[in-house]
């Protein structure tokens, strides 16, 4: 690119002008916190002290809090409860959306994908008044059916499963989308050529729809997977992480022991262990991304 | 293939009655808000208001402080995106088409930011921010004050940086053909200027769509808010919706009304510009 060296230099000096005010940005508000769950992972600190160093203790502390542990299953029940159904219905609703026979895809689309457009904690708010006991309309549909109502997010056993549902719903369209845009990459004469042998719709589907958005799935298992892990807000707005800690996360209880306990120690600690997940799928993503990339080519 | 074109209206219809089900909440949402408690309250539901009560977005909006928190969200989206918009366009076109020293640490750098979650940094960024040096009170160590604690620029500051942007608008000036600098050169223009005077003002259509998805991303914050301020005059609108829902009486139609205020202008602006909200959106991992 440079004719000479003089140039190349001058080019530079713009180059960073250029680039740093975004970097600069990047490396203390991103690259530094994430330096700094690792630092303050292994101390006590409760903001008004410095931080104390305690080796290994916090993550010792973990393995028997129990709040914990049961935050680790929660997170682990809505991940894959969450992202399951996300990949499936997307996945349905994308393939039908693509078919040539169907009309209206642009309001179908728009349809699908509302849900995802405004805030979590609005939509968090719209369902609670669905799950509220006595005017919601759960429970109104229940009374029709002549079944017992329920209360939805005060029962340990059904608040999860609520919260849930809210993450479904509103993730589904997102999925569709970038199922839709996978889809657009599957040559029409390889179906074409399926149906000169006589393959079925089934058939179809899983010798050459499946395997031809692969890389799509995977891109979708790693964002909806990573998202999952890090679900807070519904959770602090719908249920405050009850009843008896059936619906807390590990970002909730990253959010009480920093925020309410001052133990911004313990906190980090529990943060590394999503960083650790996180950067563990991040680099799965790097290398079958890249290898798929390069079969590719 | 004439013949395999033909519509089928039966699966057409059943896919819209679908997809009219799947936004029965966003219709309930508007439709509830527009009720009488009594109606909400009733026992037997009706989808549709009998009279649609609109003064109960009046009722809502002169609870608590909502002008403020209209105001606090309007304000930190705006600077938070246009900040965010010019510094992303300047690294992107950089990335894309100059070389310098450093170039190849810093952009894998930015890549390893594309998947990392905001949430996750909740508590150390909460520690750096109400630590920053000579902020709010703060001395040279970041001791004595408040820092960025219950300030517009805590509530700005996180957003800017995101690397999401950077490598939409890499991928966006890569299109462009590589003439168009050597020209700029021989009229003897420097990098800087060939950025602002030819490269942004090619970019309208990366600005709207990347626009469109940072403002609705900063709009749509719930969590670093909620830790980074705790004055009532410093709330957004999230948070407001979060406590106005706190109320140990809940009235519904007006948690409702304000529940539409904060999510219709959203819906608005996607129904405009769909294109870009899904584009830019299936071109991305985290949400904005």
């Amino acid at each position: 690119m440079a004719s000479s060296k003089g140039k190349f230099s001058k080019d530079a000096k713009d180059a960073y002008i250029l680039v740093l005010p975004f970097f600069v940005f990047f490396a203390v508000f991103i690259l530094i916190p994430v330096f700094n769950i690792l630092r303050f992972s292994f101390t006590k600190y409760d903001l008004f002290s410095k931080p104390a160093f305690v080796g290994l203790h916090n993550f010792k502390f973990m393995l028997n809090d129990p709040v914990f542990l049961q935050s680790l299953r929660n997170t682990l029940i809505y991940t894959t409860f969450t992202v399951l159904p996300v990949l499936f219905f997307g996945f349905i609703i994308a393939n039908l959306l693509n078919n040539r026979t169907i009309g209206a895809k642009r309001t179908l689309r728009v349809l699908f994908y509302m849900p995802y457009v405004p805030s979590m904690v609005s939509m968090a708010v719209v369902w609670m008044w669905f799950y509220d006991p006595i005017t919601g309309i759960f429970n109104h549909l229940l009374t029709a059916l002549n079944l017992p109502p329920q209360s939805w997010l005060s029962d340990p056993n059904l608040a999860l499963p609520s919260i849930i549902a809210v993450g479904i719903w509103q993730q589904i369209g997102y999925a569709m989308v970038i199922y839709l845009a996978g889809l657009q990459m599957v040559p029409y004469s390889m179906y074409e050529a399926a149906d000169i042998e006589g393959a079925g719709p089934l058939r179809k589907m899983v010798s050459i729809t499946i395997p031809m958005v692969k890389e799509t799935t995977f891109f979708l298992v790693v964002v909806l997977i990573i998202r999952s892990f890090n679900v807070f807000g519904q959770v602090n707005v719908m249920t405050s992480g009850g009843p008896l800690n059936r619906t807390t996360t590990i970002i909730h209880q990253v959010y009480l022991r920093a925020f309410s306990d001052f133990r911004f120690g313990y906190a980090s600690s529990m943060s590394f262990i999503v960083l650790l997940i996180v950067g563990f799928i991040t680099i799965l993503n790097f290398k079958y991304g890249r290898t798929a990339h390069e079969r590719e080519q | 293939m004439k013949g395999s074109n033909k519509k089928n209206y039966i699966m057409t219809g059943v896919l819209l009655l679908i997809g009219i089900v799947f936004i029965l909440p966003l219709v309930m949402m508007i439709s509830g808000s527009l009720k009488t408690i009594g109606e909400i309250n009733s026992a037997h539901f009706s989808l549709f208001p009998k009279v649609p009560q609109f003064h109960n977005y009046i009722d809502a909006i002169q609870q608590g402080m909502w002008i403020r928190w209209i105001f606090n969200s309007l304000y930190v989206t705006f600077l938070a995106t246009v900040i965010s918009l010019l510094l992303n366009l300047m690294a992107g076109y950089a990335f894309a088409r100059l070389n310098f020293p450093g170039k190849g640490i810093m952009f894998t750098l930015a890549l390893t930011g594309l998947l990392m979650p905001p949430q996750v940094t909740l508590a150390p960024m909460y520690i750096m921010m109400s630590n920053f040096p000579l902020v709010g009170g703060n001395n040279l160590f970041g001791d004595g004050g408040t820092g960025f604690i219950n300030t517009y620029s805590g509530l700005i500051i996180p957003f800017i940086a995101g690397s999401f942007g950077v490598f939409l608008a890499r991928q966006f000036y890569l299109g462009f053909p590589s003439s168009l600098d050597d020209s700029s050169r021989i009229d003897g223009c420097n990098r800087l200027q060939t950025f602002f005077k030819i490269y942004l003002p090619l970019s309208k259509p990366l600005i709207a769509s990347l626009g469109i998805i940072k403002a609705t991303f900063t709009w749509n914050q719930y969590a670093w808010p909620l830790v980074i301020t705790n004055s009532p005059k410093m709330r957004t609108v999230q948070l407001a919706l979060d406590i106005f829902k706190g109320e140990d009486f809940v009235e519904w139609n007006l948690l409702l009304a304000a529940t539409t205020f904060v999510a219709l202008p959203l819906l608005l602006m996607f129904l405009k510009w769909q294109d870009a909200f899904i584009q830019v959106n299936a071109s991305s991992g985290t949400k904005g």
